[in-house]
Parts: structure tokens; sequence; C-alpha cells
């Protein structure tokens, strides 16, 4: 009996490692980034969230994914582009890894 | 007469040779190989080569999502992001829904251009007469991001409550897989 419970014990441990392989929760991809980016920019476009580039105007709406691109990837932020070819506008979006927008400047200098 | 008593106390001491340890280690590799092959990767990746997986019913969420994948195609359901405005009246509610089919996916976030609004999330079966609703969301809220599976077939969506003197605009961005959608 207190074989088998050593034996179960060592087992349950070396499974342990699946149970926690969920803690990777949060962090966002840059394909992901871009999504986040793309509805950012639409809301925008509905009301003024208090950002450098306050509320957009209707042009912006019809933006695609292809217009956005990961400016960059660095300490823990991304960095995204969003490109207006009818106002000939480019905005940034800085956001966290896991997704939340922190800022958004018409420069890429935060 | 007398009777004695006799006590034998055994010591029994706990040792863990080098070899036990090593055939317990070997034992727990084995047993976590095991569970890997027939629980976690059936139930997790809907990995499953030796078939355990499916018989012990652990790919069965994987299954669904094939299905509703390929109802997909078949339906002509929209799997892209759209943003819509609805306009709520003052002192009025208004309902938005989804026609959806059984496990298809809708992810949402939503805001407000005033005033927090009462909404409730909810879903109608298809083809029900009695009035049965199931909710999935009640509160109140000016922004709200989620997602739900739809447990059944039928209309999902929001009914917002406006109770304040103005009208509010309500900007909704889904993406998912659903048939069609309007106000009710």
């Amino acid at each position: 009996m207190k074989n088998l419970m050593v034996m179960l014990f060592i087992g349950l441990i070396l499974n342990m490692g699946t149970a926690l392989a969920h803690g990777d929760h949060g962090k966002i991809s840059a394909k992901q980034a871009i999504q986040v980016a793309l509805k950012a920019t639409q809301k925008l476009t509905f009301k003024d969230f208090g950002f450098n580039v306050g509320k957009l105007n209707e042009s912006w709406k019809s933006l695609t994914t292809e217009d956005y691109k990961l400016y960059t990837a660095q300490a823990n932020r991304y960095i995204i582009s969003a490109s207006n070819k009818t106002d000939n506008k480019t905005i940034y979006f800085l956001m966290t890894m896991s997704g939340e927008v922190l800022k958004v400047n018409q420069e890429a200098k935060f | 007469m007398q009777e004695t008593n006799t006590q034998t106390t055994t010591t029994q001491q706990i040792t863990l040779t080098n070899s036990k340890l090593i055939k317990y280690t070997l034992f727990s590799l084995v047993f976590a190989a095991i569970t890997l092959v027939t629980v976690i990767l059936p139930a997790e990746y809907n990995i499953d080569p030796t078939g355990a997986g499916k018989a012990l019913g652990l790919t069965v969420f994987n299954i669904v999502t094939a299905t509703a994948t390929s109802d997909t195609s078949t339906k002509n359901t929209k799997d892209a992001t759209e943003t819509i405005e609805v306009l709520v009246p003052a002192g009025r509610g208004v309902e938005y829904k989804f026609i959806m089919e059984q496990y298809q996916k809708l992810t949402y976030e939503w805001i407000t251009d005033g005033p927090a609004l009462y909404f409730d999330l909810h879903g109608e079966p298809k083809g029900d007469t009695t009035g049965y609703f199931e909710s999935y969301t009640i509160t109140t809220s000016d922004e709200v991001k989620g997602s739900f599976t739809a447990p059944f077939s039928g209309s999902h969506g929001w009914y917002w409550k406006n109770t304040s003197d103005a009208t509010v605009k309500v900007q909704l961005i889904v993406h998912g897989e659903y048939i069609e959608h309007g106000l009710k």
C-alpha cells in the first residue's frame, strides 16, 4: 500500500506540468494584436477615449487588416501602425502583450 | 494460574533504495506517458493515436468544432468582423439578435456613446412558442467584451434598455459564426 502511495504521488507530480500549462493565457500574437488595433480603430470612430488622436473621422472605418502592420514588438509592448490611405495619415497603437491598448498617437513615440 | 503476555514490538524502518527509486520513477514516467497519449492529447489537441480518447468521449469538443465549421460553409454563415450601430431611444428598449446554429460561437464587444444601459444577453430556441429564453448575462454597463457559444439553435443577442432622457447609440463589434442578424 505504501509503495502504491509513493508511486501515485510521483505520478501526480509528473502530471502537474500539464495542469499548469494553461498559465500562458493572456499573451497575444502579433496577428491578434492587429485585430485588437482594428477593433480599437472602429471604437475610436465612435467616440473619444481620451487618447492623443481623439475621435477619428468616418474614413477610418473602412480600414482592413492589410492597412495594419506590426511596427515593433519590444519591452513587453506591441506597437501597431494603421495607415489610412484616404486621409494619408498613420496612427500608432501602443499595447501590452495581453492586448490592452495603452496609447494611440500620430507618431510612434510614446 | 498466572498468565504471561509477551508483547513483541517490531520497528519498521522506511527505506528507499536507489533501485526502488529508479523503479518508481520509471513507473511514473510510463504512467504519465500513458495518460498523455490516452487522455491529454485526445482531449486538448484532438490527437488520438490509440483511439482511447474517442472511446472515452474525450474528443467530443473537437468533433463539435469540426461540425460547426462544415455547417458554416454549407449554410453560408459569416466568419468576419462586423461593426454594427444600434440606436436605443430614450425610455425604451431595443433587441438586436443573431440567428445562430447550436454550438456556433460569437465574440463581441460593445460600447455606448453615453450612459450605461441595462442589458440582457440571452437566447431563444428556434421554433419555441412558449416565450422561453435563457439569459447569459444581465447587468448595466456602458462597455462589455466577451463571447458565447450558442447552447441551442435560435436567436441570440441583446436587449438594451435606455432609462435616460436621451437616445443612446451602441456600437457593437462582432466576430464569429452566425446566419444573419438584425433588430427584432
